[in-house]
């Protein structure tokens, strides 16, 4: 850890502005873009703090889903499971900072949007099916709970804190 | 010509001079706060005869429009729209040499009035009748751009148009899906789940017509307590009219006169009914509130893309890529039973800005 953190030094800058240049803006266009410039410092902040935990544990949920998928792409026998297989078995680069979190959680988001463009070629005949009804609910689960980790990067620094704009 | 970094009064004596041979004196140039997509600025002006004249420049954001709809798009709307004697401002001119412009803008009429409505935020029932007025002048423009005739000056040229009634709720899902393909957005497993739920149970429409898009509270031009301009048509599309019935902002909420609810959207849409030549149902209502939050999804998805690939875009812009996409997002999750939703006060909260404190009054 370095001291000041990030999240300290941007309390300060947040805090500066408010105190010592919002009341100097007489603009409506002005303080209109100081607004939402204190929100998104504050969004920033929590990101800093939070991010990193939210994307590795999206990246270990995608993980997980995606292997669901691929073993019933194959017992489906439907010959879509090969690219996907591919998508797991690809090498991981080291996950340390959080561009790399982010863009393996995208890499892996994108084959989930693939899974679900075969698994809609496929509802015609397997839509009855049981492990495919069991699929389709954990890519539900899967984004309800992503939504709800990205939500703690929201609402605190946004709701009830004025206007935005 | 001088070289201008952004539009400003300067750059405006100098555009006159330079493309209308035209010497005018600025008195006030002013940019609209609210706009998100794009920009509007108010030009008041003198031209040489020392008449006063006003005007609006539309442009988009140095980094780009918020909405992955073009600008010179909305210029044809807005040209097809004063051919329809619709209240619209009516558009004057296009202009994209760089040798005389920022970037690309386009100039319409400024109509006088505002997005407040006198007396909206009023307490008691004296500020409930403005409101029940206003909700009602406004279903009735809404009846009259569906009842237009949006063949006669070609708007399918410009924005497509459905095979069919029986194609319209598909066609609007394709678009956007052809949108997002366009654009290069992130991939996003909820916009692919929402896609399906809405192909797979696609409506037919009552009709087929010019749908404003974005409608209501905050968008129209009201003077006096009448609507005088139907503004912000960057969400216009061809298709069914329930559409802009599903997500009007401000005036279908719930009006109560002497203990009675006199107003709902329930009530705003048999009245609606009743001006309109063919009626929306509530059914198809129901169906394009979840597909008219699919397709600002998609717009936002889009602003990610323009907030990502450029430091000019603004913080008007990150803010619609976070919080305001977020927000949609847990919406649309709900609706499919997948996440909780948003609290429902956060909307009246998005629609706050620093410039409506009376607003907070409303009940």
């Amino acid at each position: 850890m370095i001291h000041p953190t990030c999240g300290e030094v941007l309390a300060t800058v947040a805090a500066s502005f408010t105190r010592e240049i919002v009341p100097e803006l007489t603009s409506i266009e002005a303080r209109s873009s100081a607004a939402t410039i204190e929100h998104l410092l504050r969004h920033v902040m929590l990101r800093i703090e939070e991010e990193g935990e939210v994307l590795m544990r999206d990246v270990a949920r995608l993980d997980g889903l995606l292997s669901q998928a691929a073993d019933w792409l194959d017992e489906s026998g439907s010959g879509a499971a090969g690219a996907l297989r591919a998508v797991l078995a690809h090498e991981r680069a080291d996950l340390w900072t959080l561009s790399r979190q982010g863009e393996e959680a995208l890499r892996l988001r994108g084959a989930l949007v693939t899974v679900q463009g075969q698994l809609d070629a496929l509802a015609e005949d397997w839509s009855r099916d049981e492990g495919y009804r069991a699929l389709r609910s954990a890519i539900g689960a899967y984004i309800g709970a992503q939504l709800m980790d990205e939500a703690r990067l929201i609402g605190p620094a946004f709701s009830g804190r004025g206007p935005r704009r | 010509m001088h070289a201008f970094a952004d539009f400003c009064a300067g750059w405006f004596v100098d555009y006159m001079a330079a493309r209308h041979a035209k010497a005018v004196t600025v008195d006030r140039f002013e940019r609209f706060t609210r706009g998100t997509s794009r920009q509007t600025w108010f030009v008041h002006y003198h031209d040489g005869q020392g008449a006063a004249r006003s005007v609006a420049i539309r442009t988009d954001h140095p980094a780009g429009a918020g909405d992955p709809t073009s600008l010179d798009q909305e210029f044809a709307i807005y040209d097809r729209l004063g051919r329809l004697g619709l209240p619209t401002a009516r558009a004057l001119y296009w202009e994209d040499d760089p040798a005389l412009c920022p970037r690309p803008f386009f100039v319409r009429e400024l109509i006088e009035g505002s997005w407040q409505v006198a007396g909206y935020a009023a307490p008691g029932d004296e500020g409930a009748r403005v409101r029940l007025a206003a909700a009602q002048e406004h279903m009735r423009a809404l009846a009259a751009v569906h009842d237009a005739d949006w063949r006669a000056v070609g708007f399918a040229s410009i924005l497509g148009a459905p095979e069919d009634e029986a194609d319209a709720a598909r066609f609007y899902v394709r678009r956007q899906l052809a949108l997002l393909a366009g654009f290069g957005a992130e991939p996003q497993p909820l916009l692919a789940e929402v896609a399906r739920v809405l192909l797979e149970s696609a409506p037919p429409a009552g009709r087929v017509s010019l749908c404003k898009g974005t409608n209501g509270l905050g968008e129209e031009v009201f003077r006096d307590g009448r609507l005088v301009a139907l503004s912000d048509w960057e969400e216009a599309w061809v298709g069914d009219p329930a559409s802009d019935l599903a997500m009007v902002q401000g005036f279908t909420e719930a009006i109560v006169i002497g203990g009675e609810t006199v107003w709902d959207l329930d009530r705003a849409l048999a009245f609606y009914n009743t001006r309109a030549a063919v009626p929306v149902s509530i059914e198809n209502v129901r169906y394009y509130q979840l597909a008219r939050m699919f397709g600002r999804l998609v717009m936002f998805a889009y602003t990610t893309t323009v907030v990502r690939r450029s430091a000019d875009a603004t913080v008007r812009q990150s803010w619609t890529a976070t919080e305001v996409q977020h927000s949609v997002k847990r919406v649309l999750a709900h609706a499919l039973g997948l996440a909780e939703g948003p609290d429902p006060a956060l909307f009246e909260e998005l629609n706050q800005s620093v410039e409506m404190p009376a607003q907070e009054s409303l009940p």
